[in-house]
């Protein structure tokens, strides 16, 4: 009988790519924080990362993002998230609301409503009118407004980051309450 | 024993006299028909995105912009990812007109455009996420932000292929362990799909775009699956089986292969299969071996010449073990040469294709045969193509010496050609052999006049 060399295994040479395959893996389940079902969708809001207690009540009401899937994204007062996700937020508002007016966006129109404190600086936001001509605008939506009104809030302002996937309405929301802070 | 009775059954075989086997035929695409719908398909690509605001959107604003660019790379992309995955599933009407060879090369070439549009796509989406601080564009779109998570391990799995592939790190990791790194892209292209048709406004947002996008994925997968898996199932049920292993150098056989099922199995002169003895170690894997007989009922031979690793083991292959065919690959045939005078550069095994196509040509053919090796060791079937090529008013020149040696005058510059071959230019040529040899051959044979459409040359890959 001959010798012959036997060939290198499918095992071994297949092993580089069974441990790139588990580490992609095993990456997806660490990068992923978006997969729970929260208010924010799970998008923080900037610097939410130093403050944990933004993140708590978010994720003690998982069922808020799906409840809000049901609801019309004109009624505003039922899209805003507890008010206790933004604890530098008064609880109360004295002032008389303002409204901005509607951007058109290409899903629909978007205008917001707003209070501001004495000196002029925002104390809230409510989403007087959302984008809502399709199932996945008002998916967007339910997902991005309260993001948007925390992050607007946060900001103090327009100076906010858009929510990844939903860049229209983000800008309808900027232009809108951008109007009522001009004003 | 099994040996036994698979002799048994090839020795009750081989009819009297062999017939040649079908060629095979089909539908064959045309050049134009590869542009139109190459066109077509990048028109809807640029189409989807245009009619959301793409166009209109890159000048509108700096997000609007980055998010555009962000969104014309994403699809460009996918679009090239999915051409490259089309091609692997060897699709028969293209094979029959470029070669399989053709196909893995175009393969490559869409890889490395989807490779480059990813880049981009990465690199403009962060841009356009950035009003808020790069620190949190990158937070939300590597999983902050839903779907994302996938997209970005998608991303890292094509950058680490990509940078796998380079040329330089290619040739530092076997071959086989780079090709099942390479073939997690399909986890790439799994996982990323998802962020595709949510977050991608062109998609995300139109209902129609987005089941269109969805049924190109279900298509190229199906594809996929019947081409690439399905044929090997379909051959794994008709195995041929060694019939003879026959010594034709110190470091080459020939391997005759036949069995009942040949006779389904159209072949033609000039055309390679891929050959997967079911062997310890080598039942997983393909390897390309051209025909170095003209096929027929008698059987296929193949000349296998041992380069180390499975090859070495193919050349051991005891009679009897079954081997399982998937072909034939090539469109270098006789038909595809039609009556044309031929001159043929070969080297290392490529003298298999030789061999074959010589067999099935004709006296106004006056084939002149060019044929390099190292010293006089390493020729191989040399006896057969001389007689071959005297039947047909044609001769065989051999080149031997090392290519040290022969360094500084190059055996395959136009001149030389030229006094080799005097009617070079009226000549069609054919090429085979290691791709060192081929692309000399090439240039040579390009500087000398003969037209580039009047080149063949075929290189199963590796």
């Amino acid at each position: 009988m001959t010798s012959s060399p036997r060939p290198a295994s499918l095992a071994r040479k297949a092993l580089p790519a069974l441990v790139l395959t588990g580490t992609s893996i095993g990456l997806l389940t660490q990068l992923d924080r978006a997969g729970h079902a929260s208010p924010n969708g799970g998008l923080a809001v900037p610097g939410t990362t130093a403050t944990p207690s933004t993140r708590a009540p978010s994720t003690t009401s998982p069922s808020g993002a799906a409840s809000g899937l049901g609801r019309s994204a004109a009624n505003p007062p039922t899209t805003t998230p507890p008010a206790s996700a933004v604890p530098a937020t008064p609880t109360s508002c004295t002032n008389n609301p303002v409204s901005g007016p509607a951007i058109m966006t290409r899903f629909g129109p978007v205008q917001v409503t707003a209070q501001l404190n004495d000196d002029g600086t925002l104390c809230d936001i409510t989403t007087a009118t959302g984008p809502s001509d399709d199932r996945r605008s008002m998916m967007i939506n339910t997902r991005a407004l309260p993001v948007l009104r925390l992050r607007a809030l946060q900001a103090g302002g327009t100076g906010f980051q858009a929510v990844t996937g939903a860049t229209l309405t983000s800008q309808g929301y900027r232009a809108s309450l951008q109007a009522i802070l001009d004003a | 024993m099994a040996h036994e009775s698979a002799l048994d059954r090839t020795d009750a075989w081989p009819p009297p006299a062999p017939a040649p086997l079908a060629v095979a035929a089909g539908p064959r695409v045309l050049p134009s028909d590869i542009a139109a719908a190459l066109a077509a398909y990048t028109l809807l690509l640029f189409g989807v995105w245009a009619i959301h605001g793409g166009a209109s959107d890159l000048t509108a604003n700096w997000h609007q912009g980055w998010t555009s660019i962000t969104r014309i790379s994403g699809l460009l992309a996918s679009g090239a990812g999915l051409l490259g995955l089309v091609l692997v599933a060897r699709p028969r009407p293209i094979e029959r007109r470029y070669g399989l060879d053709r196909l893995f090369i175009w393969h490559r070439y869409l890889s490395e455009a989807m490779a480059l549009a990813l880049g981009v796509h990465v690199a403009a989406g962060v841009v356009a996420w950035s009003d808020g601080g790069y620190t949190s564009a990158v937070a939300d779109l590597t999983g902050r932000a839903p779907y994302m998570a996938g997209a970005t391990v998608g991303a890292l799995l094509i950058g680490v292929i990509t940078v796998l592939s380079l040329r330089s790190m290619r040739r530092r990791i076997s071959y086989e362990a780079w090709y099942f790194v390479h073939l997690t892209a399909y986890l790439a292209f799994a996982i990323s799909f998802s962020h595709e048709i949510v977050v991608g406004t062109d998609l995300a947002t139109d209902t129609l775009a987005r089941w269109a996008w969805i049924g190109l994925h279900v298509a190229v997968a199906v594809a996929l699956l019947w081409g690439r898996w399905g044929t090997l199932a379909r051959a794994a049920t008709r195995p041929l089986r060694v019939a003879s292993v026959v010594p034709q150098s110190h470091d080459t056989v020939s391997l005759t292969l036949n069995g009942p099922d040949l006779a389904d199995l159209p072949a033609d002169a000039g055309q390679w299969f891929l050959l997967r003895p079911l062997r310890r170690g080598l039942w997983w894997q393909g390897h390309p071996f051209s025909l170095s007989a003209a096929p027929s009922t008698f059987g296929l031979r193949f000349t296998v010449k041992d380069r180390g690793d499975a090859t070495a083991s193919m050349a051991r292959l005891p009679v009897g073990t079954r081997v399982i065919v998937e072909g034939p690959y090539g469109v270098t045939t006789p038909s595809a040469l039609g009556h044309d005078k031929i001159v043929f550069i070969a080297g290392g095994v490529g003298v298999a294709h030789v061999r074959s196509l010589l067999e099935r040509l004709d006296q106004r053919s006056e084939p002149v045969v060019l044929y390099r090796a190292r010293d006089r060791g390493d020729l191989v079937h040399l006896e057969e193509l001389q007689a071959l090529c005297r039947g047909r008013g044609g001769r065989v020149l051999v080149l031997l010496g090392r290519t040290s040696v022969l360094a500084g005058r190059d055996p395959f510059a136009a001149d030389a050609l030229r006094q080799a071959v005097p009617d070079l230019r009226q000549r069609t040529a054919i090429a085979c052999g290691p791709e060192s040899l081929v692309q000399a051959a090439r240039r040579g044979l390009i500087d000398a006049g003969v037209p580039s459409d009047r080149i063949h040359f075929e290189q199963p890959w590796w």
